[in-house]
């Protein structure tokens, strides 16, 4: 049986993993443990990392450290090969120091939550990714920023507009269409994607959710009162949205020195 | 997706990121259904949205060093009473880590029932009562050396993995027991016990 999480919900169920993350549980759960090491060291189907962090973080399942030993071999070695991809050595002056770091931390955490009857990891069961993406973003503020020379720091911004409209410059005040054209393969680049992230992260909140909304495939509005559009969803005008989206953009493009986000 | 109103804060949240895709579209729903959580909801999928994903980065072919260095720091950070602690020895013992199925099929095998054999997982019996007889079957059937069995139940006895976890104090397992004692107080039959007695040296 799949050890639920121990969080509740107000009404007392318990907290859902993601449903595909709960699937490959239950499909592992009855497995002998050592064909259960078999699956998890298997490269040619790749099991989540939610689900390596359900076996290292629960005693209760009794793997002896002939068995877990080589479960957190695995998750070790993608562990790091993932943090080589999005704390980057071209991103990072200390990059090397700041994935020791993070790894360290990580496997701290898993040892502390193992020991005790806390459920501080229980989200990395849900979405590994999101979690390890926040704890990174932490461990980063704590160092500083990426670099001295880092762009945005230096960066000064283009405008002093209002939110209005007024005083827009020409040519920030572009349309939105151009500015997003996801390259679909540069967003599938972990390391590219972490670097536009980190830089959308830096960006005053109205801009970054203006962005972050635009980028997933949110329309800035609509004819149909019915479809839920960026203005709507951050209660302004279509008009400040642009203006929002044009001034993230100037800042993105200087961030990320590329001409093409 | 809970739709009461009283819903929390952070189990909308916690719904939302365990969507199996969370896109405009769900977003959209969420919004609509909580406005209460309106920014925390949007800055929560625009995260998602950014993170990585990191499943598909594959591995160094090579392993590193640096996992095994990690895993022992890992293994001297647990409880001594972990499955997996460098101190635990139950981790040797090759019981410990059959499944629930194969421990019931090799009782059934040895004849004897699964009271009896969880001593022997358990290590509370005194290795030097236990017919040597008894123990080649034993290792025969698990696949291990003669040896390598017979020190893995020397190690200390063990409380039952089921209740290891529930404690509030200090796990005590008692002292182990003699072969003679563990036959008669295991619910053996008259018959097992027999067959148990005509192994001894």
């Amino acid at each position: 049986m799949v050890i639920p999480l121990k969080k509740t919900t107000q009404k007392g169920e318990p907290y859902l993993r993601r449903a595909e993350i709960e699937h490959v549980l239950n499909e592992l759960a009855g497995l002998p443990a050592n064909q259960l090491v078999d699956r998890l060291k298997c490269s040619q189907k790749i099991i989540p990392f939610e689900v390596f962090i359900y076996y290292l973080r629960h005693p209760e399942l009794a793997l002896g450290a002939e068995h877990l030993n080589p479960i957190f071999t695995v998750f070790y070695d993608r562990l790091e090969a993932a943090l080589r991809k999005t704390v980057s050595d071209s991103q990072f002056d200390n990059a090397a120091a700041i994935r020791e770091e993070i790894a360290e931390r990580v496997v701290e955490m898993i040892a502390e939550d193992r020991n005790s009857q806390d459920e501080k990891m229980y989200y990395w069961e849900t979405n590994f990714n999101h979690a390890l993406a926040n704890f990174r973003k932490d461990v980063l503020r704590s160092i500083g920023p990426a670099r001295e020379s880092d762009p945005l720091i230096n960066a000064e911004p283009l405008t002093y507009e209002d939110e209005h409209g007024h005083e827009i410059k020409p040519e920030v005040d572009i349309a939105a269409a151009d500015f997003i054209n996801p390259n679909p393969s540069k967003l599938d680049d972990s390391a590219f994607r972490s670097r536009l992230m980190d830089t959308i992260n830096m960006l005053p909140t109205n801009e970054r959710r203006a962005v972050g909304l635009l980028l997933q495939g949110m329309q800035i509005e609509s004819q149909d009162p019915k479809v839920m559009t960026i203005s709507k969803a951050l209660d302004c005008t279509e008009r400040t949205v642009r203006n929002r989206l044009g001034r993230a953009y100037e800042k993105l493009r200087i961030a990320l020195q590329v001409e093409d986000i | 997706m809970n739709t009461t109103s009283r819903a929390s804060r952070s189990d909308v949240l916690h719904a939302f990121s365990a969507e199996a895709n969370p896109n405009a579209d769900t977003l959209a729903r969420y919004l609509k259904r909580y406005p209460q959580f309106r920014e925390s909801l949007i800055d929560l999928s625009i995260e998602l949205f950014a993170a990585p994903s990191l499943d598909e980065i594959p591995a160094d072919t090579v392993p590193s060093d640096n996992a095994k260095r990690a895993w022992s720091t890992f293994q001297s950070r647990l409880c001594p009473t972990d499955p997996a602690s460098a101190a635990s020895r139950t981790a040797e013992n090759p019981l410990s880590s059959l499944s629930d199925q194969r421990f019931r099929e090799l009782a059934d095998e040895l004849n004897i029932n699964r009271l009896f054999l969880s001593r022997f997982r358990d290590c509370s019996i005194q290795v030097t009562s236990i017919p040597q007889k008894f123990l080649l079957r034993l290792a025969e059937a698990l696949a291990v050396t003669f040896e390598g069995l017979k020190h893995a139940l020397e190690a200390p006895p063990t409380v039952a993995s089921g209740q290891r976890y529930k404690a509030s104090g200090k796990p005590s397992a008692g002292n182990k027991i003699t072969f003679e004692d563990a036959l008669t107080q295991s619910g053996l039959s008259e018959q097992q016990q027999a067959a148990l007695r005509s192994m001894k040296d």
